[in-house]
């Protein structure tokens, strides 16, 4: 179990006069899922970057603020160890290939060498993540003949191998199909039951909203609001803020005044009959 | 095909000591020892089109040489060829063979060593030497993206060409064309390399640990003696050639 906070986090990269992030104030509790949503350049990318710890180690600038996990700083934590709590996912699964491997299994086993796990405690690692995501028919298989779809189940494999308490994942769905996108929810949904903090950072925010118990909205670096997507939306709603809203609600509050987000068919359903019976 | 079945190091060990004793040697050593052992290698190895191919790179090079030495040579009562200013005769010859004998080996040594030695393999031999490992890492890395650059090259070519640029035709039009697909291909490949380095970094490659491979490269005893052998070798040339200068 792993919480992580942001306190009064800002940061700029080096050569850059703008702060990318501006006082950021975030706590993510454990066991959480937290979606962070905004537009293109709001920072969402920086925050999961700051969130895993690869802003300051990888990306140099301007930090202000601090960084803990489980109330402690991160430069209390040696770089083995963070790896093994905080698992990131990026946006492009192939790049979260080795692109050195040969076959499934070796890819997978490529984390836990890393951190320097034993022969046994790593086959045993693989073996545990093929079963938990279904990936025995591909494990002699060269990873960088297989499907998009099949390579983003690979990435979160790959991070999911180590046990990570927290995970990261940054537009996992961008280049997924639909049918792909249900079983990457189903996988999170058996995550987060097992207890993980599990941090999205997404555009299509329908797929998971029924995950969510911590909504963060950023804006050009600031954070908007946060809460609980009910929280969240029904503030948003009520001052007229423009901002991404779930499909059903953008929808309906084009023919009708919502001072509440809908989430689902039935309260659509619900809404639609009302306004007919109005007409 | 019992040359890829060879371990990376052996293979190493043997591919630099060649070369550095082609360096010691005279040109007699290059030509009519390693470059013949190199055949029937290959030869026994089915993989003679290796062999081929770096003889297509040597002649060539061999023929410039041959070139320029004769073009620049004195004029001298035993010339074997003399058409306009272009000499040859044997001092000639065997100054360009001395002279050369250490880039031909390397070509065959080297084209051997990296045509059949896999790229897992060689990351995994060395994966214990830290220093090596990263660079190995980026060798192996660009030689298993090639394929996965190639398709996106083509990828971008086929975008360009809905885009109206004309990719078909004579050299200048393909020329023209190289230009707007070289861009969008080195900023993607740029990209994904930075990308390619956070996922390093995530997945704990920098880590400083002892690393326990699922896969396993075990080396023969005889590999281990030829290794021996091979060192044992370099250090009697070396001594050979300290006395020789000594005296």
């Amino acid at each position: 179990m792993a919480q992580l906070e942001l306190s009064n986090f800002s940061f700029r990269y080096q050569g850059s006069q703008d702060y990318v992030l501006k006082d950021i104030n975030l706590t993510l509790k454990s066991g959480q899922f937290t979606l962070i949503n905004g537009l293109d350049g709001a920072g969402k990318t920086t925050l999961g970057y700051a969130l895993k710890g690869i802003i300051p180690h990888v990306f140099e600038g301007t930090l202000l603020g601090e960084q803990r996990l489980n109330h402690k700083v991160f430069q209390e934590y040696t770089h083995q160890e963070l790896t093994k709590i905080i698992g990131y996912c990026f946006q492009n699964p192939w790049t979260q290939l080795s692109m050195i491997k040969s076959t499934l299994e070796e890819e997978l086993s490529f984390s836990c060498e890393n951190v320097g796990y034993a022969l046994e405690e790593t086959r045993f690692r693989v073996k545990a993540i093929v079963r938990l995501l279904d990936l025995s028919h591909l494990i002699h298989k060269n990873p960088i003949h297989l499907s998009l779809g099949q390579l983003q189940t690979i990435a979160l494999g790959t991070i999911l191998v180590l046990d990570p308490d927290v995970l990261i994942l940054d537009e996992p769905t961008s280049q997924l199909d639909p049918l792909t996108r249900r079983r990457l929810f189903n996988h999170l949904s058996d995550l987060k039951k097992q207890g993980k903090t599990i941090i999205l950072i997404e555009h299509n925010i329908d797929d998971f909203l029924e995950l969510v118990d911590h909504l963060v909205l950023l804006e050009k670096g600031s954070i908007l609001d946060q809460g609980s997507v009910i929280d969240v939306y029904t503030r948003s709603l009520s001052i007229g803020r423009d901002i991404q809203y779930p499909s059903l609600t953008a929808l309906l509050s084009t023919i009708t005044s919502l001072d509440k987000p809908i989430l689902n068919d039935n309260d659509a359903l619900t809404i639609l009959k009302g306004v007919k019976s109005h007409d | 095909m019992f040359i890829e079945k060879i371990h990376p190091h052996t293979k190493v060990i043997f591919t630099m000591a060649m070369i550095f004793l082609s360096v010691l040697n005279d040109y007699t050593f290059s030509f009519y020892i390693i470059i013949p052992i190199m055949f029937v290698l290959h030869l026994i190895n089915r993989s003679i089109q290796t062999f081929i191919t770096s003889l297509i790179i040597v002649i060539p090079y061999l023929f410039m040489l041959m070139l320029i030495y004769g073009l620049l040579g004195e004029l001298t009562d035993s010339n074997w060829i003399v058409i306009f200013n272009f000499k040859l005769n044997e001092t000639v010859l065997i100054d360009i063979l001395n002279r050369s004998k250490s880039v031909v080996v390397m070509i065959f040594m080297l084209s051997t060593l990296f045509k059949h030695t896999s790229s897992d393999s060689m990351l995994l031999a060395f994966s214990k030497h830290t220093s090596i490992k990263a660079i190995s890492f980026i060798f192996m890395n660009v030689k298993n993206s090639l394929s996965h650059l190639r398709l996106r090259a083509n990828n971008i070519l086929i975008a360009q060409q809905t885009r109206g640029i004309n990719t078909q035709g004579f050299i200048i039009t393909r020329l023209r064309a190289l230009w707007p697909m070289i861009m969008p291909l080195t900023m993607s490949a740029m990209l994904d390399s930075q990308e390619r380095q956070l996922t390093l970094y995530v997945r704990g490659f920098d880590i400083e640990s002892q690393r326990d491979n699922i896969e396993t490269l075990k080396k023969h005893k005889l590999e281990v003696l030829f290794e021996l052998l091979i060192v044992g070798l370099v250090i009697f040339s070396i001594l050979s050639e300290v006395t020789i200068w000594l005296n």
